[in-house]
């Protein structure tokens, strides 16, 4: 009988035990992942990746500046840098008239009889900013909107009858010159279906656009 | 051994031989998940991805450390004679206006979040770069000093594009949250976005999650490339010709 009873106690300490282990084994279960779970994390990985590209790009730069700097010891040498680096930069504030080829585009309210009484035909300051959008999306180099330097802080604003930009109150025709590349900034603000093409023909606003060998665009107007 | 204790040793054998066959089942279950296609397709993926994050973490420290370099050569170069003095003092104003150097100080900050309750990536502030737009704008109009999209500063250069999922400002793709930062009077901004029927209104119609936060100090990142002209070229002494 006694061996029994120990054979039992055996047994049921065994019983335990797996049970114990039963109740312990964690079963990490994975959230269902979904096919948007799974476009995310594409996504996000393919705009971090397009970053690296740009930090490549940027660490390479820095790099050569780096050693320039450190092998001109020459202090004639590093004059002539930092005057080019200079010149350069100022051009890049805008703070220098330039030229080059380009594009024009002149805008104006339709005259047509039709439209008269409505808001077609009719260019407003969210047309022009979207254009601006459209030409430094093409490589426009260089910006103006009626000979008025635009930067990055510039405004265009909806005066009523006019249009100010930086404040500078500017009526129809607006004419907007662009520096770049000016078979690029044609093809794509005219020939395909930007912005300018629905202004055209759905809006009905009067727009003229010529590609042109030498433009020239006078520096900005607001310091700081 | 008497009959009673036998019955015992029967039910207890069936509960170890239920409990073994439970927990194989769970690890042989379990393991058929891990082994998924699909599964196995996010987790490489959520590596690569968090892989890809500490490059670009590597990358930033490197360009902290080039910037530093180059700002300690540049000094010592400078303390050297006046004119490289007064030419560093030049470079280091138009770095400014071209929007080459990190800037502080007060302004806002707008946080745009896509819809809770709508479905999925339906409505995303993604398909309205042109809200973005319109919002920079009303920020300039209001005297905004310098304005950074998701850590992108604007420049004369930076347009916004519609690029699948995404939306690319200088090259760099960003995605939904948007936070734009603005550096300038928050009295005049605040009020300028909020106006009835204005951006801010629109928005919210469209059932965005939008909040402006004003900050004593904010800090807008610098453009990190200079460009290169390949088509405009800087005229010395301007004629007045046609214009």
């Amino acid at each position: 009988m006694k061996s029994n009873k120990f054979i039992i106690l055996i047994v049921v300490v065994i019983t335990g035990i797996l049970i114990g282990n039963v109740l312990k084994t964690k079963i990490d279960y994975e959230e269902p992942i979904n096919i948007y779970e799974i476009k995310d994390i594409n996504s996000e990985l393919r705009m971090i990746k397009g970053q690296l590209d740009v930090n490549e790009d940027i660490i390479a730069e820095l790099e050569n500046k780096a050693y320039k700097l450190k092998s001109n010891a020459d202090r004639e040498e590093y004059k002539k840098n930092l005057e080019h680096d200079l010149e350069k930069i100022k051009q890049m504030s805008s703070s220098t008239d330039v030229k080059g080829e380009g594009i024009i585009i002149k805008m104006s309210d339709s005259n047509d009889e039709i439209l008269k009484n409505t808001n077609f035909g009719i260019v407003h300051d969210i047309d022009i900013i979207n254009i601006l959008n459209e030409l430094r999306l093409y490589g426009a180099e260089a910006i103006s909107v009626n000979d008025v330097r635009i930067v990055e802080t510039s405004t265009i604003k909806c005066g009523g009858p006019v249009v100010r930009i930086d404040n500078i109150p500017k009526a129809v025709p607006f004419v907007i010159k662009a520096i770049g590349n000016k078979e690029k900034l044609f093809a794509g603000l005219y020939e395909t279906n930007g912005y300018l093409r629905i202004l055209k023909d759905v809006y009905k606003v009067e727009i003229e656009v010529e590609a042109k060998d030498e433009i020239f665009i006078p520096k900005r107007v607001s310091w700081c | 051994m008497n009959k009673k204790t036998s019955i015992i040793l029967l039910i207890i054998s069936i509960v170890i031989g239920i409990v073994i066959g439970i927990q194989i089942r769970t690890i042989s279950k379990n393991q058929s998940i891990k082994t998924d296609e699909g599964v196995l397709r996010a987790r490489e993926l959520a590596l690569e991805l968090k892989k890809a994050t500490e490059e670009r973490e590597r990358q930033k420290e490197e360009i902290e450390k080039l910037n530093n370099a180059i700002q300690q050569y540049e000094k010592e170069h400078m303390d050297t004679d006046d004119t490289t003095k007064f030419l560093y003092s030049e470079l280091e104003y138009y770095r400014k206006l071209a929007c080459l150097t990190e800037v502080e100080g007060k302004g806002i900050i707008i946080n745009i979040n896509d819809s809770i309750e709508s479905e999925r990536k339906i409505s995303s502030i993604v398909d309205n770069p042109e809200i973005i737009l319109r919002i920079v704008s009303v920020l300039n109009s209001s005297g905004a000093e310098a304005i950074s999209i998701n850590e992108q500063r604007m420049s004369s250069y930076s347009g916004i594009e519609r690029a699948g999922n995404f939306l690319e400002i200088n090259g760099v793709s960003i995605t939904s949250p948007i936070t734009i930062k603005a550096m300038g009077d928050k009295d005049t901004m605040i009020p300028a976005l909020n106006i009835k029927t204005g951006v801010i209104d629109s928005l919210r119609n469209y059932h965005f999650d939008v909040v402006i936060s004003e900050h004593d100090s904010i800090v807008i990142e610098k453009i990190d490339i200079i460009n290169d002209f390949k088509y405009a070229e800087s005229i010395k002494k301007w004629k007045a010709i046609n214009l």
